[in-house]
């Protein structure tokens, strides 16, 4: 990448930062115009809301995004298929497969545990290029709901994203990297529209027990827990603090304090 | 590379980020002209839709002016007339400058009304300043304009308040527009208003929350010479109600739908059994395979 690619899409993800996530599509479209020569990296670094799919198969739904795909296809967890049908798509080896198979029947638990009545899909790849028994996946679980209440109607959807990087570390360790990304909106009807994403990351060193799947799934659940607290704090608390302070309900402030907040607000 | 493009990624800036704005979308098209071309009017449209603050020097004191349609002096011209001091300002939506301009002055004299309505903008206004912006927007202020809806008796008021905390990853909006038509005699009034807010969040992410409401307040009645106070009562009333509606319907949010996407705990108010779970089902799917 060049320096100018570089700084054009730093410029791009700041952008994408700022403006409505509920229009991110749209930007996308507007930035792969501009700069199509990014997309690719573009395209890496955006995450957008789940879509749901079903293995006829297994009459089971699964979850579609950038790491099932090949082509025009997504591979179902399930079944190992490609749907539209794809003989040749990218698969994980076979051993691989086999953590890919387990780590689906767990974190299909988990998440109903969790996630009443939420979707959940776990999908592997074999890392290129790197040491042996290096490898890469994501686990991803969506859950909406909603209530009609006199107040009115509420509707919230949850999208989760957790990518993971194992790498193995000395005999028996093997080094997680986590990278969660939890996409939430919440709308009441005539009211408001709330939405957006909050990223997090977390490394952790964990002895090789019993397979890799009870590892990620202790951290997915370490860093999951303290997303859903700051997800709770920006969207509901954040949001009404924010809003009163910048139309006060309260009684007047004192006017030392409005100057002292009027000087820390400007640029 | 089209001009709809640049629009579009500039029309939806946060809450006073349009700057931010402009200069990631100059270095993703490489050709400022052609940049600060498009802006120049999707930006006049932004500041004049958000009732962006600008502000201006005039007799040697900092003024703010709410940019709003009800002030401009010609459609498209960018000057903008601030009736608390009668002058015309040229307002650049690109450096986000303000100064005094005489060249609309005769185009500028539209907006001033007449003796009588003068009079009765000037009781709002005051009646605004003096309790209700200081009160309930310390960081905002507010314009209130006569002979708006083709010199009719009405009169029309915009408050904006934007906050904006680059070091703290956020910034907000709120901003509200109150027609006021009041009767022949002033014994009563109508309203029509609406408020928008808008909150950004972006530390590690990307929150936004909008919301907007329209009100109508109709005939109400009203002592002789009160009219100003009861229409900021009004007003007041109107704006904590909203107010309360939303942090209210915020938190019924987080209480109610947010708990049931996704638990803090398990129904067992335990921890998911990662070691046991995770073995006894590896260890069936073993006997699965190997049967």
């Amino acid at each position: 990448m060049t320096a100018s690619d570089e700084q054009k899409l730093a410029a791009a993800l700041d952008l994408l930062k700022r403006l409505p996530p509920s229009r991110t599509y749209t930007y996308l479209e507007c930035l792969l115009e501009l700069v199509p020569e990014i997309a690719e990296d573009l395209l890496e670094n955006v995450d957008q809301p789940l879509q749901v799919a079903k293995d006829k198969k297994n009459a089971k739904q699964y979850l579609l995004c950038d790491y099932n795909r090949d082509g025009d296809s997504y591979r179902s967890p399930w079944s190992n298929e490609y749907e539209p049908k794809m003989d040749d798509g990218v698969k994980p080896s076979e051993k691989l497969r086999k953590v890919e198979v387990e780590g689906n029947e767990v974190f299909q638990q988990y998440c109903g545990q969790y996630y009443d009545g939420g979707i959940s899909s776990f999908y592997l790849w074999d890392q290129e290029d790197e040491d042996e028994g290096s490898f890469a996946g994501s686990l991803l679980f969506k859950k909406d709901c909603g209530k009609i209440s006199k107040a009115g109607m509420e509707k919230g959807v949850w999208d989760a994203v957790h990518v993971v990087e194992a790498a193995p570390e000395g005999k028996d360790k093997a080094e997680y990297k986590l990278t969660s990304t939890v996409m939430l909106s919440a709308t009441k009807k005539d009211l408001f529209k709330l939405e957006g994403n909050l990223t997090r990351q977390l490394d952790r060193s964990l002895p090789v027990k019993q397979g890799h799947i009870p590892n990620i799934g202790m951290i997915v659940e370490e860093l999951e827990g303290s997303m859903r607290n700051s997800l709770q704090q920006v969207y509901f608390g954040w949001c009404e603090q924010v809003i009163s302070s910048i139309r006060n309900t309260g009684t007047r402030l004192p006017e030392a304090v409005i100057e002292d907040l009027k000087n820390k607000t400007k640029i | 590379m089209s001009t709809k493009v640049i629009e579009e990624l500039l029309k939806d800036a946060p809450p006073g980020q349009t700057k931010e704005v402009l200069k990631d979308v100059k270095v993703l098209v490489g050709d400022d002209a052609k940049v600060e071309e498009v802006a120049k009017a999707t930006l006049r449209q932004y500041d004049m839709r958000n009732m962006t603050l600008a502000s201006y020097k005039f007799g040697g004191e900092e003024r703010s002016l709410v940019l709003s349609r009800h002030g401009e002096v010609t459609s498209d011209s960018g000057v903008y007339y601030d009736p608390s001091t009668k002058q015309c300002v040229r307002y650049d939506h690109l450096k986000q400058e303000g100064e005094v301009t005489d060249d609309a002055r005769e185009e500028g004299k539209r907006l001033e009304g007449d003796e009588a309505t003068e009079e009765t903008r000037k009781a709002l206004e005051k009646c605004l300043e003096e309790s209700y912006m200081k009160e309930n927007y310390p960081f905002g202020a507010c314009a209130v304009y006569s002979s708006v809806g083709g010199g009719g008796k009405e009169y029309a008021v915009c408050i904006s308040s934007t906050v904006y905390k680059p070091r703290g990853y956020w910034s907000g909006r709120w901003t509200s527009e109150w027609i006021l038509t009041p009767a022949k005699d002033q014994s009563s009034f109508c309203l029509k208003g609406k408020c928008d807010v808008a909150t950004h969040y972006y530390e590690n992410g990307n929150v936004q929350f909008r919301s907007n409401r329209e009100f109508v307040v109709n005939d109400q009645r009203c002592g002789k010479d009160e009219l100003a106070k009861e229409v900021v009562k009004s007003i007041a009333l109107e704006e904590l109600k909203y107010q309360e509606d939303l942090q209210e319907s915020l938190s019924d949010f987080a209480e109610t739908t947010f708990k049931k996407l996704r638990r803090q705990l398990p129904l067992t108010q335990l921890k998911f059994p990662w070691q046991t779970g995770a073995a006894s089902l590896a260890s069936e799917l073993m006997k699965r395979e190997t049967s």
